[in-house]
């Protein structure tokens, strides 16, 4: 079977490799679950696998609107990847976007759709030009851009609050942003009508779109050639003349812009989120890293993966029904989320297991 | 019954699409060296990979001291005294040649550094054998041939008893050459078993005991050095007679088509330059050879033309246009195509595949694009086309990862995507370095052809042999500056080494 898998004409070991981690992932969990109350470990591995589908298709409707943002993180992130450029300034770029696309919307005052349309324009642009410091840096004066991006998580989150605070769209009462009216969200196309009681809206479907687009970009044109041919060797690039600065920058733009836009949905949903006074930092900004990293940094299965881990948390949060406390959902999906980490090595183990059936092959056919 | 002291019989080692060893036999014994030689992509690599613990072969036996053993790693290797001298170094620049030498198999006392002991030992093997280096100098301060002292003195502070030298001349200068000769021998009189990789034939002739000839993975055969001619070693190599000389048709001189005016370039490091007033001219139809020690400003003259490098002062015109503050690509467009030294680094994207690295230079042109997108099947009729006529071989043709292809290989297909560019000026540095002669052979042929063709052609070569072989004019440079300008049949090789070293300053400097 793996050998039939592995054999064929298309490359299966980026999902293989993927599936492994995530069966990994949920045996460690179920571990983790036996060792804490072994007489409820089935029954929560059960809630794992059906939580999705607790309150039927509302449950199931919410977890498209929560992995909407993950999966443009991760696609972000992605897209970075492939310059060999490792941004993980996801929350602060996903902050500031979100605060960008909440105030346009509510302010700008074109009426729905086009206030919600350009408000979520803008926390894109918002979340371009935030990556834009540490990608000039880097591109320029070579300064690592971990260290940047992760300087400016803080310093986003700082100024994200502090601008909240300020502003217009800011309720001092419960210290959060204010509701932003339900016209002026994201559309929901009729879809409440079939998940019905759900936050799902069409952001899913956007996300799902500008995938496919991403990957056009990567496998079809120019630009992703030299993306491509940056990242693998940016010596060898300038050496030809590609403008190795400029597709790092550009790079590191568009990451930026899809991680912001992911802010602008997850703001502007119907799922009551709303933008805090206190000093958090979006987690979901880091979620990307673990989504694009169970899809080897493949946009399409960004989606894919941002969808299953989404759906784990979903799950999750019905687990006190089976007697176990909240914290041990944290352990399973964080467990889940190193092990997608391990897919890298799964998928290296793959590539080898594939050479050594072509090799036994090669040896057969000279037998014969 | 001979004693050897290293037997591999028999060994079979496949990779996918290729077998690279193919029931091959080697055997070594004390105090002997022997050679082995082939070109690139023969499976010499291979062959010591698996003596070395690397890969396992699929068939085959290890014999050592005429006992059967597996060697599953390089350390289960070093282990049974099995040492490498590896073409890179595996060294760490800040640390002193004796912390590097006792890295993995330091003496210690109550977790205490020995460092006396050790430095004694080091400093009677040195004495020994004749490896001159001091201990306590920072690895990064040394020449590269000292460093490959070092190395040698690494495994012999392990007490190796068979050493394996990869290809150690590539990166030595002709003096340096000599000194490694001698200590060859040195380690061979102390009874050391000596494997020595290489194709520079003349080597194999001054040094080696016995030789043994690997082609396209099979072994051709072993040979005393003593009873065969260079002629006949290379002839088993490549498997037809080598033509040693450069055959070229009388020179149709056109107007200069690539000019340096007063280029001037400061080092990065000291205060000083490394291009003092450089200035010359390349015409059509002509070869012209940058000769010279290496690190005389040769790779910076070449680093300004391409545009990898900005000169701080002077001009470079490239047919009549001022190219001197052009960006990379727009040269490229202008007619400049560029070989660089460091394949891995600047010519090939290892990880992608031999079609997306031929297209590196023409992807951005109309007929390879439409607004942006790649036209795929006018790309993949390029790499074809490329692959068939410089006669790229890779397992899996132009799908092939490019990392997984021999250096010769890799080589041509720059050489190809290069000459195929359109272009009026080919500028190539050291482009035959670390091949074997049947691609030098190849490669001087492209550069002629070039020539013929009515091209500028710039060459930048370490190599005198090839320097006088190839070239139409030559000119010298000594400390970033042009000491000679002559022509090859007016010079000898030892006149042009009076140059090289700055004891002789010619005259007509362009």
């Amino acid at each position: 079977m793996l050998k039939k898998l592995l054999m064929s004409k298309r490359d299966y070991s980026g999902v293989l490799s993927s599936l492994i981690a995530i069966v990994i992932g949920l045996l460690v969990g179920f571990i983790a679950m036996i060792a804490v109350k072994p007489s409820s470990a089935l029954a929560g591995l059960r809630m794992l696998v059906t939580g999705g589908f607790f309150n039927g298709l509302t449950t199931f409707g919410s977890v498209f609107f929560y992995a909407t943002p993950i999966i443009l993180c991760g696609m972000g992130d992605a897209f970075a990847f492939k310059a060999s450029i490792f941004n993980i300034g996801g929350p602060g770029q996903m902050h500031i976007g979100a605060l960008v696309a909440v105030y346009v919307t509510c302010r700008i005052g074109l009426g729905a759709p086009w206030s919600t349309i350009v408000g979520l324009l803008c926390g894109a642009l918002a979340g371009a030009l935030w990556a834009l410091i540490p990608a000039l840096l880097n591109a320029y004066k070579r300064v690592n851009i971990i260290i940047t991006t992760i300087m400016m998580n803080y310093i986003g989150m700082y100024l994200a609050v502090d601008l909240l605070k300020k502003s217009s769209i800011f309720d001092s009462t419960k210290n959060q942003s204010i509701n932003v009216p339900r016209d002026l969200r994201v559309a929901r196309l009729g879809l409440d009508k079939i998940f019905v009681g759900s936050a799902i809206d069409c952001g899913f479907f956007v996300a799902l779109i500008i995938a496919i687009i991403l990957w056009f970009i990567l496998e079809k044109t120019t630009f992703g050639y030299e993306i491509k041919a940056v990242g693998k060797n940016r010596d060898a690039s300038d050496y030809a003349g590609i403008d190795a600065r400029r597709t790092i920058v550009l790079s590191v733009l568009i990451s930026g812009a899809l991680i912001g836009l992911g802010g602008g949905f997850m703001y502007l949903g119907w799922a009551g989120k709303y933008l805090l006074g206190s000093n958090t930092q979006l987690s979901e900004g880091f979620t990307g890293i673990a989504v694009t990293m169970l899809a080897n940094n493949n946009p399409i299965a960004c989606v894919f993966s941002g969808f299953f881990l989404a759906y784990l948390t979903q799950s999750g949060s019905y687990m006190q029904a089976v007697g176990f406390a909240p914290e041990i959902v944290k352990v399973i999906s964080s467990v889940v989320v190193y092990c997608s980490a391990l897919s890298r090595l799964v998928s290296e183990y793959l590539r080898k297991r594939k050479l050594d059936y072509i090799a036994a092959e090669k040896k057969g056919d000279a037998i014969r | 019954m001979e004693n050897y002291a290293i037997e591999m019989l028999n060994i079979t080692k496949r990779f996918p699409g290729i077998v690279a060893n193919d029931d091959i036999t080697l055997q070594v014994k004390y105090g002997e060296i022997h050679a082995l030689l082939g070109e690139n992509g023969a499976g010499k690599s291979t062959l010591m990979s698996v003596l070395f613990g690397l890969y396992k072969p699929e068939e085959g036996r290890i014999l050592l001291d005429g006992k059967e053993v597996k060697i599953t790693s390089p350390r289960k290797a070093n282990e049974l005294g099995i040492g490498m001298v590896h073409q890179h170094f595996m060294q760490i620049k800040n640390f002193t040649v004796l912390e590097n030498i006792i890295l993995g198999v330091e003496t210690t006392k109550n977790g205490v550094l020995q460092m006396q002991e050790a430095r004694q030992k080091v400093v009677e093997l040195s004495e020994r054998y004749g490896l001159k280096v001091d201990p306590d100098a920072l690895v990064r301060d040394i020449t590269v041939g000292q460093q490959q002292r070092v190395e040698i003195l690494k495994m012999l502070y392990r007490d190796c008893k068979i050493l394996i030298f990869d290809e150690p001349t590539a990166v030595l200068t002709p003096q340096e050459i000599e000194e490694l000769m001698g200590i060859m021998r040195n380690l061979k009189n102390e009874g050391k078993a000596i494997i020595f990789i290489t194709h520079k034939l003349d080597e194999i002739k001054a040094v080696s005991d016995k030789c043994t000839v690997l082609r396209l993975g099979k072994c051709i055969g072993t040979v005393n050095t003593a009873d065969a001619t260079t002629h006949q070693m290379a002839e088993m190599m490549v498997g037809r007679e080598v033509n040693f000389h450069v055959d070229k048709a009388p020179q149709k001189l056109g107007e200069p088509v690539l000019s340096l005016k007063n280029i001037y370039l400061k080092s990065e490091v000291a205060d000083k330059y490394v291009l003092n007033n450089i200035s010359f001219d390349v015409h059509s139809g002509e070869i012209l050879c940058i000769a010279g020690v290496e690190g005389n400003g040769q790779s910076e003259i070449v680093k300004v033309i391409s545009g990898l490098m900005q000169q701080e002062s002077g001009t470079i015109i490239l047919n009549g246009k001022d190219i001197s503050n052009e960006s990379r690509r727009q040269r490229i467009i202008d007619g400049l195509s560029y070989v660089p030294e460091d394949r891995h680094k600047h010519g090939v994207i290892l990880d992608s595949t031999l079609e997306e690295n031929l297209a590196l230079k023409k992807y951005f042109l109309p007929e390879y694009q439409n607004k942006g997108i790649i036209n795929f099947k006018s790309r993949r009729e390029l790499a074809d086309k490329l692959i068939s006529e410089f006669d790229i071989r890779s397992s899996e043709g132009r799908e092939t990862i490019t990392r997984s292809m021999s250096g010769g290989n890799q080589q041509k297909a720059i050489v190809a995507r290069e000459i195929d560019a359109k272009h009026d000026v080919l500028v190539a540095i050291q482009p035959t370095r670390g091949l074997d002669v049947g691609a030098i052979e190849g490669i001087h042929a492209n550069l002629v052809a070039q020539r013929d063709e009515g091209k500028a052609v710039l060459l930048v070569s370490f190599d005198l042999e090839e320097v006088m072989g190839v070239s139409d004019r030559i000119i010298v440079f000594y400390e970033g500056e042009v000491v000679a300008n002559v022509r090859p049949e007016d010079v000898t090789i030892n006149e042009l080494g009076l140059y090289m070293s700055g004891s002789k300053k010619g005259e007509n400097l362009c």
